[in-house]
């Protein structure tokens, strides 16, 4: 029984090997004529109401209580949402020395949602003259990926990000603050502005599967056909 | 499956063995002291140069032998598969910060590397050989080669150990002298850095930060009284302090600070003196 079990672990952490290898292999092309991904993300309804946050701590400097930013909904349209491209290993050049940046500010991450490439830097600053202490996890097991102390106000610490999928983010000192960071195999991931718009550009012509991500509303996957030069429109509607 | 009915069977014999393993803080610190103190086993400075490098060698003879020693000392509050739920996790605590390490999640709390990676297998070897005090007994008993056997099994419970090169910390400098001097600098770092938002402005583990602080399991975690040296986890001569504040505590609330001292890390030392200078045992 323990040999067999210890056959089936030894299997898949060679599967995970293989596949932690591949997912490093993203290659850059020369993409001369790529096509676009374009459109918009909307909640139909009513969105749920946002709690309100007691803050704590640190009350004088930043306020006793503030709204949730997990649904920012303006006119139908939403914000926050990641849309990536899942299976694209070879495309458009990035900058790999990029430093994204993730601000402490006011006891709120800011932004709420952003994304990285695999091997990129987060860029975690506090802009506010109290302790933080930034402490991301990786994936739904939400395993400690770094936990890092913030005490000094406009310091800027880099973290590389070694593995895709969702990071999330919080803060011990201040348990309401989360954000996220969704950290791509390829440049072809992105979120939604306030208007709920999206862009994804220099996509090499094909069919590719489509993730739309939101913290709450959870992930839906669509298959898209991207033509050389042209614009496809990808549109979704997330409701209750 | 013999192993798992075993241990339902007796798990109130374990707890006995708990007891008489000497479980609480004081009976472990008095076995420390007696063997020259916490300090003894202190990684001497660089860490390249930590006494524990005379291993045996990593392979599936040693892992299943480390297996056997486990199932005979650490399955009663790690569990069978390592998952941290043997029988006697329950009397450990029931919904306070530690519970036995689920040796699957691969979060190491203990640890010369920077935080978010994997402990070193010295790292492993200290902390079996020396324990936790409070929480778990330290296994000198054990000769060299069988603690090692231990951390080759271990290491086995977790994917994240394979291929793992993890980075140290940096270590600059050599413990200095508690002069005033250098305590009333350590007290400004303290200061600076923000530990009292946290531990408290007498170090008594009671700031402002204090009441909400938990671990990734979920279960309330109190920042430590620094008032109470022979309760630190990870030690308390210099060097195992420097680890604590540079590599941070990964699992719990205590982060790491390798970022801040960047460029200055001599201001580390002081801090410790100043640490030390809380002492009231
Ligand atoms: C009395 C219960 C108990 C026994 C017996 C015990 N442990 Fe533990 N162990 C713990 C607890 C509790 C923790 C978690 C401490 C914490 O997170 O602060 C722990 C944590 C650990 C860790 C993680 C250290 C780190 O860096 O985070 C290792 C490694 C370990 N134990 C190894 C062993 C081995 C090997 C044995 C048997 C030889 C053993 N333990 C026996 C209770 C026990
Ligand atoms: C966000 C809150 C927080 C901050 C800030 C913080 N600590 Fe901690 N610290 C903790 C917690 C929680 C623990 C207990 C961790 C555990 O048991 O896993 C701890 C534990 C410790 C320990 C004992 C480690 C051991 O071996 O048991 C020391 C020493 C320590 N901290 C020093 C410091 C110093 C020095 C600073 C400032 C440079 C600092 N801490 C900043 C939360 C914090």
């Amino acid at each position: 029984m323990k040999k067999h079990i210890m056959h089936i672990a030894l299997a898949t952490s060679l599967i995970l090997g293989l596949w932690s290898t591949q997912a490093l292999a993203y290659k850059v092309i020369d993409v001369s004529n790529g096509g676009k991904i374009t459109g918009v993300i909307s909640f139909n309804g009513t969105p749920p109401a946002n709690p309100t946050l007691k803050m704590t701590k640190d009350v004088d400097y930043c306020g006793a209580t503030i709204s949730a930013d997990y649904y920012v909904v303006n006119n139908g349209k939403l914000q926050n949402v990641v849309v990536s491209i899942e299976n694209i290993d070879a495309g458009k050049p990035y900058d790999k020395k990029a430093i994204i940046p993730f601000d402490n500010k006011k006891c709120m991450f800011s932004p709420h949602v952003t994304t990285a490439v695999v091997g990129q830097r987060l860029g975690v600053n506090n802009t506010d003259p109290i302790l933080h202490n930034t402490h991301l996890y990786h994936g739904p097991k939400k395993k400690t990926m770094y936990n890092i102390a913030l005490p000094l106000k406009d310091r800027v610490i880099k973290k590389r990000m070694r593995k895709p999928g969702i990071v999330t983010v919080q803060c011990d000192a201040h348990e309401w603050m989360l954000g996220y960071v969704y950290v791509s195999k390829n440049p072809y991931a992105t979120v939604t502005a306030a208007d709920g718009t999206f862009t994804i550009d220099g996509i090499p012509p094909g069919t590719y599967k489509v993730k739309i991500w939101h913290e709450k509303l959870g992930e839906v996957v669509k298959e898209v056909t991207v033509t050389a030069g042209g614009t496809t429109t990808l549109d979704h509607t997330f409701s209750q | 499956m013999k192993i798992r009915k075993h241990v339902q069977r007796i798990s109130r014999t374990a707890l006995t063995f708990i007891l008489a393993t000497g479980m609480s803080g004081t009976v472990i610190t008095t076995a420390l002291a007696a063997e020259g103190g916490m300090g003894a086993d202190a990684i001497p400075l660089p860490i390249e140069l930590s006494p524990f490098k005379q291993r045996i060698p990593e392979n599936a003879a040693n892992v299943e032998a480390g297996r056997a020693l486990y199932e005979r000392s650490c399955i009663w509050c790690h569990g069978v598969n390592g998952e941290g739920k043997g029988p006697v996790a329950y009397f450990l605590s029931r919904d306070t910060a530690p519970h036995p390490r689920d040796f699957t999640s691969g979060i190491y709390k203990f640890r010369s590397t920077l935080s978010g990676e994997m402990p070193t297998d010295e790292d492993l070897f200290r902390t079996i050989t020396r324990g936790i005090p409070g929480f778990m007994p330290g296994f000198r008993g054990y000769s060299t080669e069988d603690r090692w056997r231990l951390v080759y099994y271990i290491k086995s419970l977790s994917p994240d150990f394979k291929d793992a090169e993890p980075e140290l910390i940096k270590v600059v400098g050599t413990p200095i002298p508690p002069t005033a001097a250098s305590v009333q600098r350590g007290y400004q770092v303290y200061q600076k850095f923000k530990c009292w938002e946290c531990h408290g402005g007498g170090g008594a583990g009671n700031g402002k930060k204090a009441g909400t602080l938990k671990d990734d399991w979920g279960f309330r975690l109190p920042p430590r009284d620094l008032r109470r040296p022979s309760s630190f986890k990870n030690g308390n001569a210099p060097a195992d302090l420097y680890r604590t504040i540079m590599a941070g505590l990964d699992g719990g609330a205590m982060p790491s600070y390798s970022d801040f001292f960047e460029g200055s890390e001599q201001e580390v030392w002081d801090l410790i003196n100043y640490i030390n200078s809380l002492a009231a045992e």
